[in-house]
Order: structure tokens, then C-alpha cells, then sequence
């Protein structure tokens, strides 16, 4: 398997060439075009009460497409719906990231959205997926991406965090001092100890309370 | 102090490095990482202009487009080592410096501002035209003082030189020098062909001077997006 | 990032997707005008977005006008020459004079997403300005290329294609995958990188 990420630094899309029987699994909807003898197969990845749950708590996409190169060699191309670019890794062990970052992996990396260490932690629904297993990660950002390597303790704004070595602690802090009641938005985030962090530049919760007043108004 | 703006220019971002006793100042939500010893203070711009007090009567001023209120951090150093800060606006697009000599003024929406060295002053009283017939409006910072602005847009920034007259659609206005004038107009002649024109309230700038413009409608995209989202 | 910028000559015309205009000379005069003369009259969108109606710039004297397209993204110019292109619905942004825009249904109609596939067929001597949401991909078509419909920008009429989902009824629904156009043949194809439904799923877990 090859795999290109294109277009960095905005709007970047992942190229994955597959030998005959290879595969790439992707968060549905992740497809973009593809070419050859190309077996899509949509399956909920444990099973129906585990996929469902799995979207209810971590907004990760329900159904996860895998891929097959079926008889022959072809190429997928796949592309995030977030504007931003992509981080291929290679993870041999476990990694925190964002709901909604996830794109796509090789099939021995596993995602977990029940993982206990982040029970109600985030606010604003923000969850945390905790992928683990020996293989190709992919994930994207919403804006750009800057890996931060932490040894000592780093602050970012609630939402930026895409991804997280487990090896950071963190705990929620606030501005010093906050002479406004009225601005409760900025919820910090510390991160303590030694490992990779990476911050993207925009978060989704900006463009929903911009898009708000936009969306359809439900009428009873 | 250091004022580092992103190469990329779509998803752009600033970096500041502040030296101890330095000081720089930001609207409130764009910080988005910091060095542990940065000190962040956020208070309210009243309409009065005056810096908020906690237990005053406080109201923000209403930016252009989210209506939300207009809140400003500002920055300054803990101990005796410099300390960085990340600065990102909230749409996609791009940040552009405009230093401000201490002579010229600008004019900014509400929007745009991102951040700006600590001897900017803001000026956030009511500078616009509002209730038109299709309920837009529009509204401006003062920006005076001598120091570096940093603006942010939705897309591209491009810089015009006016020398007599200049027409820009309301919703890729991003900030105009002290020396033009504006008005609420629209082109096409009567109401009813600008409607089919497409376009709403353009601002004509008659004077000399520079009006900075963002390559993309942001309401235009939400008008797009909102749509496919779930009720509310 | 892409956006046009176009210097008239004196008496020039010029055309774009009606509301685009992003700045004006004064001496630039703005007209509305209605594409092709399809479903006269019947509201302002197509099924699919594309408005209805242009704009038509007239240069009095030498002036700029600055045209936005709807989504960030690359404009590409395309000098036709006498040949002819389809664009898909919200990709075609403006165009030069001697060129026919004519709006043609393109396909199924999807039952779940509500998105059909309108298309526009460009054609003539003249130059046809379009863009994409994301980035730009172009390439040549030689066999066969599947691809998500909210992906296609343009492609030549050298191509045919078939639309449907991703495979039976449980994989239209449940794959993510709106609707795939399944191109056949030999030509050039235009893809962009993005697509504002599969912005909207991915910020729709945010949205209280």
C-alpha cells in the first residue's frame, strides 16, 4: 500500500494505491473518487450496538467503509468533509484524538470511543476518540496543523487539540482573570508532560455559532 | 516582540513572542494556544467606548455577522522568560498588518478585527449605517493610536488605492482609511433590478485614500451551509 | 486561494453568477440578466444552487470588477475554442461573450439527499471561468473513474457516465456516500477536494 497526501496545505486529500488485495478502512462518506477493481464494503465495525454507540458518543461516523483492491491494483482517494489539511502517522500503540478528525486507517488500528479516562471531561460535545493498534493512522484538522512536541506544560484553547500522545496529562484552566460574567468561551486546556500534541487553527465550534442563526428553524 | 503571520495563507495564523514587561491585546476567542507563562485579561468593550468594569452596565458591541458581543484579552508577561502566544481568526481566510502611524485612522467591521499591539486604540461606538430595507447593516471600529493591526478575513485580502470613487459589496468590506467617505447604495438602479442583480448593499467610497477587501461572501457561505444542518 | 479580478476595456462586457460581484469601478455598469431562457420565471435556484440569474458588466470606460465564487477554493479559466464543457451546478462562475451557457439536467434525482445533478453546457469561442470548493484536480479519464458526485466539477463531453449509489440499497444509505458518478471513456475531468455536504456532516455532531 502507498498512500500521498495531496494539496497541503488547505484542503488536502489522501491518494491510497492498493495491491491486489489490500485494503484501507475510512470513515464513510470519506470517498471521493476512486479507480479499478475497487470492493466497497460498509460495515459497523463491532457489530450494530457497538457502531451505534460508538456515533452517539464519539460523533465518529456510525458505518466505516473498508476498502478492497479486488483482483487487482487500484487507487482510492479519500478527503475529510472539515477544510484543513492531514496528518499521516504511523501508530504502534494508542492515540487521543478529536471526534471528527478521524479519516482513515489500516485495518489493525482499532477505535474506541468508550474509553472511561474521558467521561464528560470536553464540553460542548466535545469527545475524544482513543485509537489504538499497529498500523496507517490519517487524520484531519479543521484549519492548519502544527505539532507541538510538550515537555513541560503547553496551554490551548478547548477545541484546538486535534491529537495527543497518552503519555500528556491535561487538566481545564481558565483565562487569569476574567472581569466579564458574560464571556464563559474560553475554557483552556493544560497540557502536562512530554509527548506529541497537535493544534489546528480553527475549530468546528466557531463556524457552528457563526452558522446558527442560519440553519433551519424548526417549526412545531 | 515578534509578530510572525503564517505562510499559508488560507488557514492563517499568528504567532506573537512577547518579551517580559511587553503587552499585546486580542479579541477574546482567537487565542488558541499559549506558553504557560503568559498572563491573559479579558474585559468588555462597552459602547461608550470605555474599558468595562465587573458590576457595571455592560454591553458588547455587535459584530457584523454573529451578532455576538466584542470582548478583548490582553496579554502581558508572568516571569522573566519570553513567552509566545497563538493568534487565530475565526474564518478561513487570510490576516493582513496594517501599522497605523499615529496620524491616519482606520476603520475596520466588527469582524475583522483580530488583535493589535497594546498602543491601538479601539474605538468601538457606533460607526455604520443600519435598517436598510433588507435588514443589513453594517458597522465599524475606529482603530487610532500608533502600533500594528492585525486583520482578518474570509478568503483573500487585497488592498485598493482609491483616488476619487470605489464600489465594494457589503459583504467583502474589511476595513477603509480615514479620508473616504462611504455611502449605503445599490447598483443596478431601482430596487427591484438589484434584487435580480444579486446584489444587496454595496458601500461606494468616494475620497482618497485605501479600502481593504476579503475575495469571499461569508454570509453567502452560511446561507449555503445552514440549510444542511439539523433544525434548531 | 482563487478569486477573479477583470480589467475591461472600454465597452467590454463581461458575465457572472448573478450576487458575485465583490467590488466595482464606477465606470463599470452591473445588469442582471437571465441564463438561457430554462424555466422562465419559476423561483430564483435550480435544484442543485446554481441561481438563475447572471450579471452582466458593461465597461463605460476602462474599469476592474472583482467577482467572488461561492467557495474557497482555485478559479480556473478554460478557453474554449469552439469546444465544449460541462460544469456541474455551483461551479460555474463567470464567462466572456461569444460563449452559450445552456442548463441540462444531468441525471437522478436522489431520493435521500434531495441533490440531482444539474449540469451547464459551455460551449463556443470565448473563455469560461470556473471553481472549485477545496482543491483542484484535474486529470485525464482513459477507461473508467468513479467518482462522488459532490466531487465533479467539470468534465468534457468525450465522457459518459452513469449515476447511482454505491452499490445495493443498504450502501446508498448507510455508505456515507451520497450519489457516485461512474465515468466511462476517454477525457478530461475537473475534481475538487471538498464538498459543503460533507462539511455539514462532519460539523453536524457540533450543532446543538
Amino acid at each position: 500500500m502507498e498512500y500521498q497526501i495531496q494539496a497541503r496545505p488547505a484542503f488536502s486529500y489522501l491518494d491510497v494505491n492498493l495491491n491486489p488485495g489490500e485494503q484501507i478502512v475510512a470513515e464513510s462518506g470519506a470517498m471521493a473518487w476512486m479507480e479499478g477493481p475497487i470492493a466497497t464494503k460498509t460495515s459497523t465495525r463491532g457489530g450494530v450496538m457497538g457502531g451505534l454507540k460508538r456515533k452517539l458518543l464519539s460523533g465518529e461516523s456510525f458505518f466505516q467503509n473498508t476498502y478492497t483492491a479486488e483482483g487487482g491494483a487500484g487507487t482510492v482517494t479519500l478527503a475529510p468533509g472539515a477544510a484543513g489539511d492531514l496528518v499521516a502517522t504511523e501508530l504502534h500503540g494508542a492515540l487521543n484524538m478529536q471526534k471528527g478528525a478521524y479519516l482513515a486507517s489500516t485495518t489493525g488500528v482499532k477505535c474506541d470511543s468508550k474509553w472511561s479516562g474521558f467521561k464528560g471531561f470536553f464540553n460542548e460535545g466535545l469527545f475524544i476518540l482513543r485509537v489504538e493498534g499497529d498500523g496507517m493512522l490519517f487524520f484531519g484538522s479543521y484549519g492548519a496543523i502544527e505539532e507541538v512536541q510538550v515537555d513541560g506544560t503547553f496551554v490551548v484553547d478547548n477545541g484546538f487539540a486535534v491529537a495527543w500522545d497518552p503519555t500528556l496529562d491535561f487538566r481545564l484552566t481558565k483565562a487569569r482573570k476574567i472581569r466579564s460574567f458574560l464571556f464563559s468561551d474560553q475554557i483552556l486546556c493544560e497540557y502536562s508532560g512530554t509527548g506529541r500534541l497537535w493544534i489546528q487553527t480553527r475549530t468546528a465550534h466557531q463556524l457552528a455559532s457563526a452558522v446558527y442563526p442560519y440553519r433551519p428553524v424548526d417549526s412545531d | 516582540m515578534n509578530i510572525t503571520i503564517s505562510a499559508d495563507n488560507t488557514f492563517a495564523s499568528v504567532h506573537v513572542e512577547l518579551q517580559p514587561g511587553e503587552t499585546f491585546q486580542s479579541e477574546s476567542s482567537a487565542m488558541y494556544f499559549a506558553t504557560s507563562n503568559v498572563n491573559i485579561d479579558v474585559s468588555t468593550y462597552s459602547k461608550s467606548g470605555k474599558q468595562g468594569k465587573s458590576g457595571g452596565i455592560m454591553k458588547g458591541v455587535k459584530r457584523l455577522f454573529a451578532g455576538e458581543s466584542f470582548f478583548l484579552s490582553k496579554y502581558s508577561i508572568l516571569d522573566d522568560q519570553p513567552g509566545m502566544l497563538g493568534i487565530a481568526p475565526e474564518y478561513q481566510g487570510a490576516i493582513e498588518k496594517i501599522e497605523l502611524d499615529g496620524q491616519t485612522e482606520w476603520y475596520c467591521t466588527g469582524g475583522s478585527f483580530l488583535a493589535a499591539t497594546s498602543d491601538v486604540a479601539l474605538d468601538t461606538r457606533f460607526q455604520g449605517i443600519k435598517g436598510f430595507f433588507t435588514g443589513e447593516s453594517i458597522s465599524f471600529l475606529k482603530l487610532g493610536g500608533h502600533g500594528t493591526v492585525l486583520i482578518e478575513a474570509y478568503g483573500q485580502i487585497e488592498r485598493h488605492e482609491v483616488q476619487d470613487e470605489f464600489i465594494v459589496d457589503t459583504g467583502h468590506v474589511v476595513a477603509y482609511s480615514e479620508g473616504l467617505e462611504y455611502s449605503a447604495t445599490k447598483v443596478a438602479g431601482g430596487w427591484f433590478k438589484s434584487w435580480l442583480a444579486g446584489e444587496g448593499i454595496v458601500l461606494r467610497f468616494r475620497g482618497t485614500g485605501y479600502v481593504y477587501t476579503q475575495s469571499h461572501n461569508y454570509v453567502g457561505f452560511l446561507r449555503t451551509l445552514g440549510p444542511m444542518l439539523p433544525s434548531r | 486561494m482563487g478569486h477573479l479580478v477583470v480589467q475591461l476595456a472600454p465597452g467590454e462586457k463581461f458575465y457572472s453568477e448573478g450576487g458575485a460581484m465583490s467590488f466595482l469601478d464606477p465606470s463599470v455598469e452591473i445588469q442582471p440578466r437571465l441564463l438561457g431562457g430554462f424555466l422562465k420565471g419559476i423561483g430564483r435556484k435550480l435544484f442543485g444552487g446554481e441561481s438563475l440569474f447572471l450579471s452582466e458588466y458593461t465597461a463605460t470606460r476602462a474599469g476592474k470588477v472583482g467577482i467572488a465564487p461561492g467557495h474557497l477554493g482555485a478559479v480556473e479559466e478554460c478557453d474554449l475554442k469552439g469546444n465544449t464543457i460541462m460544469l456541474t451546478s455551483g461551479s460555474y462562475l463567470a464567462h466572456t461573450k461569444a460563449v452559450n451557457l445552456s442548463v441540462r439536467f444531468g441525471g437522478l434525482r436522489s431520493f435521500f439527499s434531495g441533490e440531482g445533478v444539474c449540469l451547464i453546457e459551455c460551449s463556443g469561442v470565448g473563455k469560461v471561468f470556473f471553481n472549485t470548493y477545496g482543491a483542484m484536480v484535474c486529470r485525464e479519464v482513459r477507461g473508467a473513474l468513479t467518482v462522488d458526485t459532490g466531487h465533479v466539477v467539470a468534465f468534457e463531453p468525450t465522457l459518459d457516465y452513469t449515476i447511482g449509489g454505491m452499490g445495493g440499497i443498504k450502501q446508498t444509505l448507510f455508505s456515507g456516500e451520497g450519489l457516485v458518478m461512474k465515468f466511462r471513456g476517454n477525457g478530461k475531468i475537473w475534481l475538487q477536494s471538498r464538498t459543503v455536504g460533507a462539511l455539514a456532516g462532519w460539523l453536524r455532531p457540533y450543532c446543538r
